[in-house]
């Protein structure tokens, strides 16, 4: 077992992973947002 | 007050117990307002039902399974029948409402076979009301509050109709469907009779329908039921049911009206006599805005009283109020008045020329506004003749369907 | 809430160097801190709305104008809106999720500290835009708090400044809820699998997808609410071709979620508090994640429960009717799971377990009046009136805002290391309970009467209820200061509590942690079994 520090480390990469994954959802749901809209429009 | 209350909770618990409509829906004076008034009854009891018995358990154990009590704590926390009944039965009450819910809706949402069909246009902040197909075809006319404003200010006592009150209330045969073909002018809007269970948003640019069948006779009130600005609270709908014979009259004295309007505007009238006019169909028209003392809102609606406009020339003060202001190409809050008739036009500008510090002692003559309207490009019967257009090409893009479609 | 751990030793001196006073708060990176300044940023907000709200109810209090003028009072309906909605409830519960999601999965901190930091921060500049927007000429957006075009389009630059605040404040969540998303996910403690997370880190990490998916729409739409007011588009301007309906439809899409957003996280409250005080686990743990799953699914394809009288085709009304009406299954399951929670358990009634049955309580009737509306034909009787208002505040109120009492009591003793006054406590619970009922319980009859809402003045008949309600507004409004009264009081002067405060809690933050929680904490993971 790693130590709170090593672990954190570990965890830091992991972590920005998968904040880019959630931005590219919240994005997502933009563009799907923006994609009807114009097509209604 | 506190009585009135510990009553009010009171039938809330045993609502059938609430024969008056001050703790449920209106009386409703229509087959389809019985049908919702029950189907109310019917999901109030549902829940009332399960209510009861998911808080009889609630508070069994508050009583019964409190540590003062020296109940101990059992340790379960998973049941799987239990878990499934709890998830089947709700499922199956639900499909239980959904069918007679499901019936009401498709029968209040036919608006096929109308006896007569009336467009109703919400304005900021008025109905306007024109009789498309049925008896009464050609009828035309606005719906305003008629509370006077000393009542809303408190400077005078509260009449019985306070706010639910019209100059000219829509008027309907009995017993008749009656479809109401629904549009509005400048922003969103609702129409909405309780008693008679119709509620259909007014949507600018597009026309929807929806329908009733009043029962009995009377005067049936209610308001714009979707915020519309300032004047919301202030724009009432009252429906005015007839017999067939006081109908037929009714349509009859109505189609006397324009020879009438003809009359007054071959009238000579003195100045005394328009201001005198001009007052009241300021109070209808103006006031909302304007204020009573003519000073407006300042920031947002400018004052008249010493407005150049108003003491200037007639021509340009004719305009304005006949053509409405527009700005930037779009239509101001100051709309065009071309509904009202010359008299009316000629009286309010009079007034308002001859009022508050406005001294200039010249009268508008109906003449005069007759000329200007005649010589714009927008007269008023081109107007209203296209507005009858898209409501008839609206009518041929609904009825098939029976349900509302877009006018585009 | 956490002056107390200013005097708390820790052991960590690298992190000992930070500010103090206005400086600490303005930089720190703390979830601690950070949750404390959203807690108290969302009272202030919440006092801030309830003025407004004491406004309405001032006017209303009798027939006629007396108060204020139409302009006015539709500001204040609007800002009112806003404000509780985006400034008072939502940060609540980001605040709880600050404080709690990392002591509850025995995390150190937030995934992103100095995103966490700037999530915050963004709100006050929020907030005071849209307060600074009653000074501006023409005042306030005056179209209600759903923003419905072509009225928006009309109002002055006071709807601008609305529509910045709401962009900014959309932000401040999309970046929050990344941050509690990849918390949950990346930092648990080892050991800890997701389905052994307390149920109130399941319901935020549900929460935290539907703002991610929701808020984007909600920019969206008031985006294209500013270019069609400055920018010569006409999305929703039916004479250049738009639809103002089509507004409605995104505002729905995103405020059916909302709705959920701010009651999952309540929900998630109340599942730690009902056990506490029952002494016994939560009944059917997996059935709550999989309800709270499941609303949150659904809670997308009922949006046109709000629109049944714009006239939609009948075929779309009966699939928004049934597909609304399925939600009631969940909850049923979550509301008979918290009964049964309390069932043949050991319950005892503090504060916090006062405000839960009242939660309980209140918020199932208003479900049943949600389902009641849910069903078309009655909903177009009821729609737009009083009876909507009723039911939406027993959701927020007696739902939201009793759920985000019931953790503040809860929880105080762990991020003070004091107790609340008990009795003061009580007091408050009754006195908010009984002001809420009398202010919104006879709101019920007035929408069934025909009242519609949003009006200044109203007909005779509606005259004696709406005194109620206002009487019963202005006594919860002033049962708030004692609640502010008790947090001083618990802040400066409470008993010291210790650990594990509540006999019945069982979450890491009471059996691995001091009260007060050390400013840093779970640095070394715990081990969960
Ligand atoms: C819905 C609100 C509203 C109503 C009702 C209304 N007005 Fe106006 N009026 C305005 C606004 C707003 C302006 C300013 C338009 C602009 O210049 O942008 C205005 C401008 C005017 C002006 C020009 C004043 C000036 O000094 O520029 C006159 C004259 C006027 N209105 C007369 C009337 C009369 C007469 C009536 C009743 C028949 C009436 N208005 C009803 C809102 C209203
Ligand atoms: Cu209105
Ligand atoms: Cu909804």
């Amino acid at each position: 077992m790693s130590t709170g520090a090593e672990l954190n480390k570990q965890r830091a990469r992991k972590n920005l992973r998968t904040a880019l994954v959630l931005g590219l959802l919240a994005l997502a749901s933009l563009a799907a947002f923006a994609h009807k809209v114009w097509h209604l429009g | 007050m506190i009585g009135k209350w510990t009553t009010g909770a009171m039938l809330a618990l045993a609502p059938a117990l609430a024969g008056a409509s001050r703790y449920n829906l209106q009386d409703p004076n229509s087959a389809l307002g019985q049908d919702i008034y029950d189907l109310h009854h019917l999901i109030l009891w549902v829940c009332v039902v399960i209510f009861v018995g998911v808080f009889g358990f609630m508070f069994y154990a508050i009583l019964k399974h409190r540590k003062s009590a020296g109940h101990p704590a059992a340790h379960f926390h998973e049941n799987t029948t239990v878990e499934v009944i709890w998830t089947v039965i709700p499922f199956v009450i639900l499909i239980g409402i959904a069918v007679p819910a499901t019936r009401t809706l498709v029968h209040q949402r036919d608006t096929s076979a109308a006896d007569l069909t009336i467009k109703v246009t919400g304005y900021q902040w008025k109905w306007g009301y024109d009789y498309l197909k049925g008896d009464g075809e050609g009828i035309s006319f606005f719906s305003t509050l008629a509370t006077p404003r000393e009542q809303i200010d408190g400077t005078a006592p509260k009449g019985e109709n306070y706010l639910l009150e019209v100059d000219q209330p829509v008027v309907v045969p009995v017993g008749k469907k009656v479809r109401l073909v629904i549009t509005a002018a400048d922003v969103l809007h609702a129409w909405w009779v309780p008693s008679l269970a119709a509620k259909q948003d007014a949507i600018p640019g597009f026309v929807r329908d929806t329908w009733f069948k009043a029962e009995r006779e009377g005067l049936y009130r209610g308001q714009c039921a979707e915020l519309c600005g300032k004047e919301h609270g202030f724009m009432p709908i009252v429906v005015n049911v007839l017999s067939a014979e006081k109908y037929a009259a009714w349509v009859n004295e109505r189609k006397q009206k324009p020879a009438a309007a003809a009359e007054d505007a071959n009238k000579q009238w003195t100045l005394a006599e328009l201001s005198a006019r001009g007052r009241k169909v300021f109070a209808e028209n103006c006031v909302a805005c304007h204020q009573g003392d003519g000073m407006g809102i300042p920031g947002s609606f400018p004052a008249l009283n010493g407005s150049k406009v108003v003491t200037g020339s007639k021509q340009a003060q004719i305009a304005t109020v006949l053509h409405g202001v527009v700005r930037d190409g779009k239509v101001t809050l100051m709309q065009p008045f071309r509904q009202l008739s010359d008299v009316d036009l000629a009286a309010v500008l009079t007034y308002t020329r001859n009022s508050w510090n406005n001294l200039g002692g010249e009268a508008v003559m109906p003449a005069e506004v007759a000329a200007a309207r005649s010589s714009s490009p927008q007269a008023l019967h081109g107007e209203r003749a296209s507005a009858l257009r898209i409501a008839a090409s609206a009518l041929h893009a609904a009825a098939p369907a029976g349900h509302a479609g877009a006018a585009r | 809430m956490s002056t107390a751990v200013h005097d708390h030793p820790h052991g960590h001196d690298d992190h000992a160097h930070h500010p103090s006073g206005l400086a600490r708060y303005l930089t720190t990176t703390n979830h601690k801190d950070i949750g404390t300044m959203y807690l108290w940023f969302s009272f202030a907000m919440f006092l801030t709305g309830g003025v407004m709200a004491l406004v309405i109810r001032a006017e209303l209090f009798q027939p006629g104008l007396q108060v204020v003028n139409p302009d006015f009072f539709n500001q204040m309906t609007t800002l009112h809106g806003l404000i509780m909605v985006f400034g008072a409830i939502m940060p609540a519960f980001v605040g709880f999720a600050n404080w709690q999601i990392p002591m509850m999965i025995g995390a150190p901190d937030m995934a992103f500290p100095r995103l966490n930091n700037w999530s915050f921060w963004l709100l006050p500049p929020a907030a005071l835009l849209l307060v600074t927007s009653l000074f501006v000429p023409g005042g306030a957006a005056a179209a209600g708090w759903t923003l419905y075009p072509p009225l928006t389009v009309q109002m002055g630059m006071g709807m601008d400044l609305a529509i910045f605040a709401v962009h900014i404040l959309g932000m401040s969540s999309i970046l929050g809820s990344i941050n509690i998303i990849t918390t949950l996910l990346n930092m648990r403690a080892p050991g800890m699998t997701l389905m052994k997370m307390p149920l109130f880190c399941w319901t935020w990490l549900i929460t935290a997808y539907l703002l991610l998916a929701a808020m984007p729409v909600l920019a969206g739409a008031v985006t294209m609410i500013l270019t069609d007011r400055h920018f010569g588009t006409h999305f929703f301007n039916p004479a250049g071709g738009g639809d103002p309906v089509l507004f409605q439809h995104i505002f729905w899409f995103f405020g059916h979620p909302e709705v959920y957003i701010i009651a999952i996280p309540a929900f998630g409250v109340i599942s730690q508090v009902i056990p506490a005080f029952s002494r016994k686990p939560l009944f059917g743990y997996t059935s709550m994640v999989y309800a709270t799953a499941s609303i949150a699914i659904l809670s997308f394809i009922v949006w046109a429960h709000h629109m049944y009288t714009t006239g939609m085709p009948v075929q779309a009304q009966l699939f928004f009717m049934y597909a609304t009406s399925l939600i009631a299954v969940p909850t049923g399951v979550k509301v008979f799971n918290w009964v049964a929670t309390m069932w043949k358990g050991s319950l005892s009634f503090e504060t916090p377990m006062l405000f839960a049955i009242g939660f309980l309580f209140l918020f199932t009737i208003g479900g049943f009046t949600g389902l009641v509306l849910a069903i078309v034909p009655i909903d177009i009787q009821l729609h737009d009136t009083y009876y909507v208002v009723a039911h939406f505040h027993y959701v927020m109120v007696a739902g939201a805002l009793f759920a985000a009492f019931a953790g503040v009591y809860f929880w105080i003793p762990k991020w003070t290391g004091r107790m609340y006054d008990e009795t003061l406590g009580k007091w408050h619970f009754w006195l908010s309970f009984i002001f809420f009922n009398m202010a919104f319980f006879v709101q019920h009859f007035l929408g069934l009467a025909g009242m519609p809402r949003r009006i200044p003045d109203y007909a005779l008949q509606f005259a004696d209820f709406n005194m109620v309600s206002s009487i019963g507004a202005f006594g919860f409004g002033l049962a708030q200061l004692l609640f502010l009264y008790v947090v001083v009081k618990c802040i400066r002067s409470g008993e010291q509590a210790p650990a594990k405060a509540w006999e019945g809690a069982d979450t890491l933050e009471w059996t691995h942690l001091p009260s007060p929680a050390p400013y840093h904490s779970f640095e070394t993971p715990p081990m969960v079994k």
